[in-house]
Parts: C-alpha cells; sequence; structure tokens
C-alpha cells in the first residue's frame, strides 16, 4: 500500500467516524457515498461499524445509586480536610525531626568516644543519608516526568 | 455572599480560589456523577472510579490556585482525573496487581418498553454482552475516548479539548476502537 492510499484510508475511516456520528456534512456524507459506491472493502467496513453503533445505542453505563452520592460528597470534603491536617503534621514532625537529630548530633560530637568510632558513625549517617536523598529524587523525577500519556495497554 | 446552585462555575472557580469550600461543595455537587462515570469507562471498576474521582476533587482543591475561572472547570478537572486514572492503570501494571474490572456488568442495556419479538430481543441481548466484553478488553486510551463519544454523547471538539488531543486523533481512537469491537462481534457469529 502506498503513501496515496494510506491518506485515502485514513479519510474515508474518518468520514465513516463523521457520519456514524452525525457530525459530518451534506457534502462529506456524499464523498463518503461515492468512496463506497467504488470500494466494497470499505463498504463490508462501513456495514460492520454500523452495526456496532446500532448495539451500542442501546447501552449505557450503569448508574450507582443515589445515596451513593451524600456519602461520596461527604466524604470528598473530609478527605480535603484530613490532606491539610496531614500536610501540619508532617511540617511540624519534620521540624522536631530535625532539631531532634542536631542536638543528637551536638552531643555526639562532644561525647569522649573513640575517633574511629565517630568517624565510622558518621560513615553510617552520610550514607544512610545520601541513599535516602537519591530514593527521594528518584521518586521526584518520576512524579515530574509522568509517563502517563503513553498509552497503557492492558 | 452564599453560594446557590445556579452559580456559574467561573463564579464558583472564584470562590474556590479565595478557599471557599462551600464553593468546591457546590462544584463536588454539579460534577461528581460525570466524572466518576468517566473514570469508570477508564478503570472499569466502580469502586476504583468513586474512590478516583473523589481524589481527583480533593487534589482540585489543593492546586485551587491555579485554577483559572475563565477557563472551563470540568476540563481543568478531567485532567487531574485522568492523569490518577491512567497512573492508577500504570502502577497495577507495574505491581501484577490484577484491578478487579466489574467485567461487561458495567455496561447495561438501556431500559426499553416490551413488546420486541422474544428471539430478536434475545439475539439484541446476546451482542450487547459480547460488545460489552470486547469494551471491557479496548486499549485503556480508545476505551475512554469510545466511552465520552457513546455513552456520554460529547462531540468530538468536546471530546479534544477535554482530553487534550487533536480531533483527528478523536477520530481514529474511535475508528480502532470499533474495528475491534466489530471484530469481536463478528468473531462470535
Amino acid at each position: 500500500m502506498n503513501s496515496a492510499d494510506e491518506l485515502d484510508l485514513d479519510r474515508a475511516h474518518a468520514l465513516m467516524m463523521a457520519v456514524l456520528d452525525r457530525e459530518c456534512t451534506d457534502a462529506e456524507r456524499r464523498e463518503l457515498d461515492a468512496l463506497l459506491a467504488t470500494r466494497p472493502d470499505l463498504a463490508d467496513d462501513w456495514s460492520r461499524l454500523r452495526r456496532v453503533k446500532e448495539v451500542t445505542m442501546t447501552m449505557e453505563i450503569a448508574r450507582p445509586p443515589e445515596e451513593v452520592w451524600d456519602r461520596y460528597r461527604r466524604s470528598a470534603l473530609h478527605r480535603a480536610e484530613r490532606r491539610i491536617a496531614w500536610t501540619l503534621i508532617a511540617v511540624g514532625a519534620g521540624v522536631l525531626g530535625a532539631t531532634s537529630l542536631w542536638l543528637w548530633i551536638e552531643s555526639w560530637l562532644a561525647s569522649d568516644l573513640p575517633l574511629f568510632v565517630k568517624v565510622a558513625m558518621g560513615s553510617l549517617m552520610v550514607g544512610a543519608a545520601l541513599l535516602i536523598v537519591s530514593i527521594l529524587r528518584e521518586r521526584w523525577h518520576l512524579w515530574t516526568h509522568d509517563p502517563y500519556s503513553r498509552e497503557v495497554e492492558r | 455572599m452564599r453560594v446557590t446552585e445556579g452559580d456559574s462555575d467561573a463564579a464558583l472557580a472564584r470562590r474556590v480560589r479565595a478557599g471557599g469550600a462551600d464553593a468546591f461543595g457546590t462544584l463536588v455537587e454539579r460534577y461528581e456523577r460525570r466524572a466518576s462515570l468517566q473514570a469508570l469507562g477508564i478503570v472499569r471498576s466502580r469502586e476504583d472510579a468513586l474512590d478516583l474521582s473523589q481524589e481527583a476533587f480533593v487534589r482540585a482543591f489543593r492546586a485551587r490556585h491555579t485554577l483559572d475561572p475563565d477557563r472551563p472547570f470540568y476540563a481543568w478537572l478531567y485532567q487531574i482525573l485522568r492523569r490518577l486514572c491512567f497512573n492508577f492503570l500504570r502502577d497495577a501494571k507495574a505491581q501484577g496487581r490484577l484491578i478487579e474490572p466489574q467485567g461487561p456488568d458495567w455496561l447495561v442495556a438501556i431500559a426499553h418498553g416490551t413488546g420486541a419479538d422474544p428471539l430478536q430481543e434475545a439475539e439484541r441481548a446476546e451482542a450487547r454482552r459480547r460488545l460489552a466484553a470486547a469494551i471491557d478488553a479496548l486499549p485503556a486510551h480508545e476505551r475512554e475516548v469510545l466511552v465520552l463519544k457513546e455513552f456520554e454523547e460529547l462531540k468530538y471538539r468536546e471530546i479534544a479539548d477535554q482530553v487534550g488531543i487533536p480531533i483527528g486523533t478523536v477520530m481514529s481512537r474511535l475508528y480502532s476502537a470499533r474495528k475491534r469491537l466489530a471484530d469481536a462481534l463478528e468473531a462470535h457469529r
């Protein structure tokens, strides 16, 4: 199939959709009729697509019972409030944690432990901090470069 | 000033931006059904769809400072919702976790009066059952567009604006989805 045929096919498919969904002009409808008259393969395609449309027009999405919505609304508002509460808790915990860490480091530096123990503990803490920063950075990168728009296949 | 049901989205959005929880509640009430049904069209599980659409409202409230009252509120909300739904599917796939879809049960027949030939009605019911299963099995991006067109009855332009894709892509996804559905209908004949 050459590129001209592909263009024709793309155009034919677009016309079929527009006519099927009644979003076409009279000229487009005539254009599709003319195409179908000369292309039996497209005519066959067209009749199959019309059959699908006929069946889908008799279907709808099942609606949840009405009582679901009251609960839904309340829960959405409570969730928004809870999110603020969690943020405040996280900020408070972060400040307290950082202060405690600082106080602990100060007392640890002032302690009379042998130098090699201090070096080993310092190395352990720096390693753990690097690890945490690395994980957080990776998470942040994933979050900001979200590939959701690449289609998710089943 | 009190919030009334007749307030426009733009008026409510302005109040939400200023932190108005009552205005936000009115917007939730206005769009909760639409958001959760459209999420259902993507994730196929009612519980997850309700949860994700609720989360979309929560995130929208949190990000209210970025809300532009002069642009359609729902289109903005849908971008958040869509992102959540596709992330949910991606994470489920990455973790090898099976999403529990409603099965084809999330699509049902439109209730009609009786009187049709029982044999013909049985054939139609069978065709619907097959088609519901085929819609359930569509790739998520095709199912999303198909649901917006067929069951939410949006125009191509509205779908394009809401999903954030060109009209040509809307039409090609619809064609591809319907072709798969036609194949599924035919395979069982």
